[in-house]
């Protein structure tokens, strides 16, 4: 089969980027495939591809909300017109609608907690299942730094829906999770494609500061020189919103912030205006970037400390996916960490919350005779993400109080693990930036690959001369809102026709 | 003082202290609650039901202290209960007069279309602009996809060139919002074209310079203003029309009181409709209300009789208030259920 006409016949693209054919040839010759390809490298091509020219549904299992909603919308975008999502954006009678049509799609993109109900799973089964895709994979895996409880059903499922040919992609993975991944989802004989996580045009530099008020200042004078456009990434919403509001008034440049906690349609505006030039910079939380496919981002800079090596190629690979040079900066304050090292114990539950929640148990048999009585104060004594883990790993709903206490030991121990796993992420992260060595070798030998080619914008520690990144220009000022008065610039969003009397 | 609070205050001084502050946030938020639906008839805030769909209790917490500190308001009978600082009454008079509460608003005839016709009308634009080009490859800049298969479906019933439909489209809007009586541009900067992405609310109220809870209420009252004009002239915007959301029912209910009124309608009882429901009575109670204030011909003789009505009646008109609780204590042989039905009988008529 020629694929490169088959690319060209159904995306109009005249050839294939770095391990994408690899990973199509394997799957078109009917063998699982794990595929791990750099963010900014046209991953979901991988399961397009192969979904149209094989016969039955592509099932993709996707971790985020936002990110398949995005990613249904630009396949729609690119003509691809069977492609749905099937998640709790939709309400019941939308969910109804689509799993009513369900065999009218091709492309169903599906949330894990979802797939794994019983009726939804008793729907797919009913279908031929071509490709059951398995997004951000190394969700599934306990040591990765990202799990997901509802990752761990998977393996049934795909047990269920009669062991389909599998695809899991993943931007970054070490060996040890990579290996994690063919196991939990109980694949055999699984072709691996793996490309490095060297982006040799982005430099990559982090600055040492004395105090925040120093960090500040020298924020501001960046992205007062930078050759923009850029990414700022922040830790918290606030901070966000905060510091874009300052560097607007102080730079005149148009900045704003972007963070889950916006309204879907101001996310929507403010990752638009961006990527049409309307913004310069946007301050962001992690929840900025998934699906933002902006070519020319010159720099992304880290105002917070990032809690994993991973995390942290994900976000600055969203610079220079044109290929021209780019430059990440992280900036540090000694004791930026302790903030990290805060906030992931609170991710997960301690003991002194399981011990109470332990001792209500005590004086009832069943889950519903608990729940009717001390569920609501309990919920309460958790934070939503701890309350949320919790339940994804215990499953109390039917279970007696004696299960769920025998469950619940096990998950402190879970925890435990979870929490030295990242704990020891981000002392990894922290030698990086604290690194006298090449800053590129580290990163490839994090995920143990060979070294980098030497490059020539490495790193700060190889000698980096900052300055051909820096830039009196202002970025092209495209479009501003032509016109005076609301008339015209009614006119000019709407393409009208010039009349003769405007002119 | 911010434009949200000048909203709470004008509710606050309406309701004269007769319910707890929190009926106003109620109102603000647009709670279908039948306790709610009743206060913004009585105490005429029509307007302003569903204004702020989300403001927050902590927020609307802040704005109560933030009217205290400022001396605006006096605390009533309960920590709960606050009304107009009397020395400021006059004060606030002039207030209104330089913020202005937009006439057009009209969040009770509208709420149930408002945000569904500019979600349409967006879109819209967004299509027609990019389809004079021949474009079509652009992310939707509304991803709901109830707005997303309207819109589809708009544009196979749509009998002209959908390359000019960009053409048409310009032509009903300058139509529609030409009027010396609003600011089109507060709405036109928000609108995204294939050269041109909108601004987001805030970036909004940050270009004009103004506060952005009055910018969100103007910008509200703006598509009441073309809900309004579009519904009276339908011939004169066949493309805009399509866009306000097909109501069937000719009253504003909500669904559950909808089935009750069904069952009514067949003569049903009100046990009986609780006993086929598996609704509690007080819920079915709340119905009736609902109807009561919706339904003008709506009769409640069913419910009460003509003795207790002129009695509630007599009090209410003779105390002024509209208090269930201070009614009750006078009239103990009644229900709050008939006071209440009787009060929404009564509506906003007695001042």
């Amino acid at each position: 089969m020629n694929l490169e006409k088959n690319l060209m016949k159904l995306f109009s693209l005249p050839s294939f980027r770095p391990g994408q054919k690899e990973a199509i040839s394997a799957l078109m010759e009917n063998r699982h495939t794990l595929a791990m390809l750099p963010t900014g490298t046209g991953k979901s091509l991988v399961y397009q591809l192969p979904g149209k020219l094989l016969k039955g549904t592509v099932i993709i299992i996707s971790p985020l909300l936002s990110l398949m909603q995005d990613q249904v919308e630009q396949m729609k975008m690119n003509g691809e017109k069977s492609a749905v999502a099937i998640n709790s954006f939709l309400n019941w009678q939308e969910r109804n609608d689509v799993i009513k049509n369900i065999r009218k799609y091709k492309f169903v993109f599906i949330s894990p907690e979802m797939i794994g109900t019983p009726y939804i799973l008793n729907v797919l089964k009913k279908l031929e299942i071509g490709l059951f895709v398995v997004d951000e994979a190394h969700c599934i895996s306990q040591w990765g730094y990202d799990f997901r409880p509802e990752y761990q059903n998977l393996g049934i499922v795909r047990k269920e829906l009669g062991n389909p040919l599998t695809l899991a992609l993943t931007a970054t993975a070490t060996p040890a999770i990579r290996k994690d991944i063919i196991s939990s989802l109980a694949l055999e004989f699984v072709e691996q494609v793996i490309y490095s996580v060297d982006r040799p045009n982005i430099a990559l530099t982090a600055e040492i500061l004395s105090s925040g008020i120093e960090k500040r200042k020298r924020l501001e004078e960046l992205t007062n020189t930078l050759q923009g456009p850029g990414i700022i990434y922040f830790s918290s919403k606030k901070l966000a919103e905060q510091t874009a509001a300052e560097l607007k008034q102080n730079s005149g440049k148009r900045i704003n912030a972007y963070h889950g906690g916006m309204s879907q349609e101001d996310r929507i505006l403010i990752q638009q205006q961006f990527l049409n030039g309307q913004l310069d910079i946007v301050c962001a939380t992690s929840a900025f970037g998934m699906g933002v496919n902006k070519e020319n981002i010159r720099y992304v800079i880290h105002y917070h400390f990032p809690t994993q090596v991973e995390s942290f190629l994900q976000e600055i690979g969203r610079a220079g996916r044109d290929r021209q040079n780019s430059i990440s900066i992280l900036l540090y304050v000694p004791g930026d960490e302790t903030l990290a090292y805060q906030l992931t114990e609170m991710e997960l539950p301690n003991e002194l919350q399981l011990n109470q929640l332990r001792r209500s148990l005590l004086p009832y048999t069943t889950y519903e005779d608990w729940a009717e009585k001390e569920l609501a104060w309990i919920m309460e004594q958790f934070t939503e993400t701890q309350w949320r883990v919790l339940t994804a790993y215990v499953q109390p709903e039917g279970k007696t109080c004696k299960q769920i206490e025998a469950k619940l030991n096990h998950f402190s121990e879970f925890c435990k693990n979870r929490l030295a796993v990242k704990k020891q992420s981000i002392h990894d992260m922290l030698a990086w930036v604290l690194l006298k060595q090449c800053r590129r070798s580290y990163l490839t030998s994090y995920f143990q690959e060979k070294e980098a080619p030497i490059n020539s914008v490495c790193c700060d520690n190889c000698g980096l001369n900052m300055e051909r990144f820096y830039s009196g220009q202002p970025i092209n000022d495209k479009a501003e809102l032509v016109g005076d008065g609301w008339k015209r610039q009614l006119a000019f969003i709407l393409n009208k026709r010039r009349e003769k009397a405007d002119e | 003082m911010t434009f949200i609070e000048v909203i709470v205050l004008y509710c606050l001084q309406r309701i004269k202290g007769e319910r707890t502050i929190y009926s106003v946030l109620h109102i603000l938020n647009g709670k279908k609650s039948a306790q709610t639906i009743q206060d913004i008839h009585i105490f005429e805030l029509m307007p302003f039901f569903q204004t702020y769909p989300n403001l927050s209790r902590a927020e609307f917490d802040r704005i109560i202290s933030a009217l205290k500190e400022q001396k605006w308001t006096t605390e009533g009978k309960t920590f709960q209960h606050y009304d107009i600082n009397p020395k400021q009454e006059d004060e606030f008079a002039r207030l209104l007069i330089e913020y202005p509460i937009p006439t057009h608003l009209n969040g009770w005839k509208y709420h149930r279309i408002a945000v569904g016709f500019w979600e349409r009308l967006a879109l819209s634009v967004q299509v027609a602009s990019h389809l004079s080009k021949g474009d079509n490859r652009y992310m939707p800049i509304q991803r709901n996809i109830v707005v997303q298969a309207w819109m589809k479906q708009a544009l196979q019933n749509y009998a002209g060139d959908r390359q000019s439909l960009n053409e048409q489209l310009y032509q009903e809007l300058a139509d529609c919002l030409d009027d010396e009586a609003v600011l089109p541009e507060y709405l036109v900067c928000r609108l995204t074209g294939s050269e041109h992405i909108g601004l987001t609310p805030e970036q909004a109220a940050a270009s004009f310079g103004i506060d952005r809870s009055y910018y969100e209420l103007y910008f509200l009252s703006l598509l009441h203003f073309m809900l309004k004009k579009i519904l009276s002239a339908k011939e004169k915007f066949p493309f805009l029309r399509q866009m306000v959301m097909d109501d069937n029912t000719a009253y504003i209910l909500t669904n559950s009181t909808k089935a009750t009124y069904e069952y009514i309608q067949k003569g049903l009882s009100l046990d009986e409709i609780s006993t086929m429901r598996r609704l509690k009575m007080s819920t079915i109670e709340d119905h009736i209300a609902e109807l009561v204030l919706n339904i003008p011909d709506f009769s409640i003789e069913e419910y009460v009789s003509p003795d207790k009505i002129a009695k509630i009646k007599k009090i209410a008109e003779v105390t002024a208030s509209k208090s269930l609780k201070q009614i009750k204590q006078q009239l103990p042989e009644v229900s709050y259920f008939e006071i209440r039905i009787v009060l929404a009988k009564l509506g906003g008529g007695i001042n």
